[in-house]
């Protein structure tokens, strides 16, 4: 039984049925060969060498760019733990200023100067002051002091009237 | 396009994809296969690689159009909406509160400035043991525990506790670790003086607003600009740290720098409050002002809470707020009229008796006395009614007013304090016919302590009226100090007129009803003043009531301070007595903080004590004492009334 053997991979357009060796078309005479010589490869990079080129190279890029994006967020998220950190030790020095400054205000009121006076140091408002009065002719004199009496109208205007 | 294919069995044995496939090494192991079943079997259309490739991409090609469409659509169409949805979720924006300014004195202390304080609050829905928080709450915050149950089973998120409370006491609530329970910060406005010019420094509101008194009237420098910050949260609000954050900062207040001296606050309201108590009066008020520049020095308003009582704050600025009836420390302006308009002069002598009928009514002087021949100083000093309604009636009741006006009666001093009042001051032709008697000495007219002391100091600044201020200058977040520009002083009367009036006022202090407002070593000039109380109503006096007053400046050759003093009620009812004094101590804390020397030739006299409990009191209006004995509560009144 005759057999045909179809070779898929490679159609032909004049399949071979009855089988054999094709026919070969005569060999032509060989030309006189050009002497060969070395030459340097050529640098031109293959289409395919040059894809591969390309996607390492995407590759890493892409590789190299989510890296970036992740060290720079941990560098902003370091960034601003530093910031809030700051704006924390700010607030409390400020609020450290703030009550000091109170603190300051406190002391430095007349009423608590006067009651540590009082108080603590047991000082008391003077019962008599003499002034020095000065007079035309620039010499000091020593006005009169509080007695312990106090001066009625009649005295000071007896006073006045020598005056 | 098609092409031949293995038989059914062929291609159960190698696979359609490996027949097909042109490949080298297989195709010694290729099938023979059969004509029976190369005919059976039709040709199949079959897509190529190509072709599935093609389809393949246009399938993904599809699907990333829908993507990138949507990408579009979310991104570039509705932008806007999208954004604002993720915005929405994630962003919280807070409120920056802006610093309130600080109230400083005119030496740069601080009388009111705001502090950070804890303020405690509750999410009631996070809140497990309501009664047992209450209860843990209840001791430390000092308040009922039932009331802080309801507040913790109430509806909502957030409830007040307690706001700005001592740190000790958030401490205390923090160690109990409540869940539910938070604090957060708020500024407190404190005031390290405590209660030093209050009435005149006002308040703020629980949130931080101004309510009265100068915290009202400089509210708008004072509040400053309130910022805020925009910030990625998650639900949780913890912080997103490479989210997006938006600072608006907030700008502080401006401070505000007063005119008024600390010290000399304190002192004013020291010896105000004493006499207060000294003579049983029911108030009091003392105003001190630098005369060449009308900055108020010291500002003291304060009150008796009973006769005799402690004496406390007034609730309001009364010397600003308040009008009463001057009665005669009027008598200044009445005769700077007379004699700036020529209608008195400082040597003319004139007959004065004792009682004088103007209109339907008789003024009668302090005390009767035949008719005497008294020049303008003798009736300053002897404080005379009826020689005052006689040079007033020289000048005329259309100069007279127009005299209190430029001495500014009947508006305000422009001081701008709230609720400042103009005092009262009727359009002449609306006098009544006795008001030519009683508009001279001082009644039937109302003016503020302010306008008062503002007239005075006219005389006292050459006759120059310089309106009041109470505020320095403004002290921007950058420190930069801007001084508030003085309001421009106007001539009410001429120098001369004002070196006039001075001298009359000397002899007042020197030997007529203002001794006991002498200052050792310094020359002083004024005026005492007792004036009856008008009853509610408008009409009438209240029987018994005076409000006693000194108005004066020292020293009287080269002025620089200006003070009035005046009682409400006090007992005795002079002001030469009860006011002068005050006056006198006031003055002299004033000058010694200004470091102004004496006066040469001035007294050289002890200073009358300010106790008015040993004085003996005449049956005058204004005399500090006399030889008579009679008791202060039955002098009668010197001036008539409506």
């Amino acid at each position: 039984m005759a057999t045909r053997a179809l070779d898929l991979g490679r159609p032909s357009p004049r399949p071979n049925l009855r089988g054999g060796a094709p026919e070969r078309s005569p060999r032509p005479t060989a030309a006189p060969r050009p002497e060969l010589k070395v030459v340097a490869r050529p640098r031109v990079r293959s289409a395919r060498q040059r894809r591969r080129l390309l996607v390492t190279m995407c590759t890493f890029i892409s590789v190299a760019l989510a890296f970036g994006v992740a060290a720079s967020q941990v560098f902003v998220a370091q960034n601003q733990a530093r910031i809030d950190h700051a704006n924390a030790q700010l607030k409390t020095e400020q609020a450290r200023y703030d009550d000091l400054r109170f603190q300051v205000a406190e002391l430095e009121s007349p009423q608590r100067i006067v009651a540590e006076a009082h108080d603590r140091l047991g000082m008391i408002e003077p019962a008599h002051v003499t002034y020095v009065a000065p007079v035309a002719s620039n010499a000091p004199v020593a006005a009169s002091s509080d007695d312990a009496t106090t001066p009625t109208w009649a005295i000071v205007k007896s006073e006045l009237a020598t005056k | 396009m098609t092409t031949l294919v293995t038989p059914p069995d062929a291609r159960r044995a190698r696979g359609y994809a490996a027949a097909a496939r042109p490949s080298q090494p297989k195709r010694a192991r290729r099938p023979v296969v059969s004509d029976r079943a190369i005919r059976q079997y039709q040709p199949v259309a079959v897509m190529p690689s190509a072709a599935r490739f093609a389809t393949v991409a246009a399938v993904l090609c599809l699907v990333l159009a829908v993507v990138v469409g949507k990408l579009v659509y979310v991104q570039g169409v509705q932008h806007d909406r999208f954004e604002a949805l993720s915005v929405g979720q994630t962003r919280h924006t807070f409120k920056l509160a802006a610093t309130r300014g600080s109230i400083l004195d005119r030496n740069g202390r601080d009388l009111a400035l705001s502090i950070n304080k804890k303020t405690i609050y509750a999410d009631p829905t996070m809140v497990e043991d309501p009664l047992g928080a209450a209860r843990a709450l209840a001791p430390i915050l000092n308040v009922d525990a039932r009331d802080l149950q309801t507040k913790l089973t109430q509806s909502g998120r957030f409830v007040y506790l307690a706001r700005k409370v001592d740190d000790a006491v958030a401490k205390r609530i923090a160690d109990l670790h409540l869940v539910g329970i938070s604090t957060t910060t708020e500024a407190a406005r404190m005031r390290p003086a405590n209660d030093l010019a209050a009435n005149l420094i006002g308040q703020v509101g629980l949130d931080n607003e101004g309510l009265g008194g100068l915290e009202h009237q400089y509210e708008a420098e004072l509040k400053g600009q309130p910022g805020s910050i925009s910030v990625d949260a998650d639900r949780h609000l913890n912080r997103i740290a490479t989210g997006e954050t938006k600072v608006q900062p907030s700008v502080a207040g401006d401070d505000l720098m007063l005119t008024i001296d600390g010290g000399l606050q304190y002192e004013a309201e020291r010896l105000l409050g004493a006499q207060i108590t000294a003579t049983h009066a029911k108030g009091g008020l003392a105003v001190v002002m630098n005369t060449a520049t009308g900055d108020v020095l010291a500002m003291a308003n304060l009150s008796a809470t009973k006769p005799g009582g402690p004496v406390v704050q007034s609730p309001r600025n009364t010397a600003v707020t308040d009008v009463f009836e001057p009665g005669s420390v009027n008598k200044l302006i009445t005769m700077a009229g007379a004699i700036e308009d020529g209608s008195v002069h400082v040597d003319d002598r004139m007959l004065v008796p004792d009682h004088l009928k103007v209109g339907n009514h008789v003024f009668t002087d302090h005390d009767p006395h035949a008719p005497v021949t008294w020049g303008p100083t003798d009736i300053m000093r002897e404080s005379s009614n009826i020689g005052t309604i006689m040079i007033a009636q020289k000048l005329g009741k259309q100069r007279l007013a127009n005299y209190l006006q430029d001495f500014g009666f009947g508006v305000k001093t422009g001081i701008g304090f709230p609720g400042e009042s103009a005092g009262l001051l009727r359009p002449v032709d609306r006098w009544y016919s006795t008001d030519m008697g009683s508009i001279p000495i001082g009644q039937g007219v109302s003016v503020s302590a302010l306008q008062m002391l503002a007239a005075y100091n006219a005389v006292a600044n050459g006759g120059k009226y310089v309106a009041p201020r109470l505020v320095r200058a403004t002290i921007d977040g950058n420190g930069a100090e801007h001084p508030v520009a003085a309001a421009r002083g106007r001539q009410a009367v001429s120098s001369a007129t004002a070196t006039a009036v001075t001298g009359m006022l000397e002899e007042v202090v020197k030997s007529g009803t203002g001794t006991l407002a002498q200052i050792p070593g310094y020359r002083v000039a004024g005026k005492t003043g007792t004036a009856r109380k008008p009853a509610p109503g408008g009409t009438g006096y209240i029987d018994g009531a005076y409000v006693s007053s000194f108005a004066g400046f020292a020293p009287a050759d080269h002025p620089q301070i200006t003070a009035i003093v005046m009682l409400d009620e006090p007992t005795p009812i002079f002001g030469g007595l009860v006011a002068a004094p005050v006056f006198s101590n006031l003055a002299r804390a004033a000058l010694r903080g200004l470091r102004v020397p004496p006066s040469v030739n001035a007294m050289a006299v002890t200073p009358p004590s300010a106790s008015v409990t040993q004085q003996v009191v005449r049956g005058d209006g204004d005399a500090p004492a006399g030889a008579s004995t009679t008791s202060s509560t039955a002098v009668a009144p010197c001036c008539s009334q409506h």
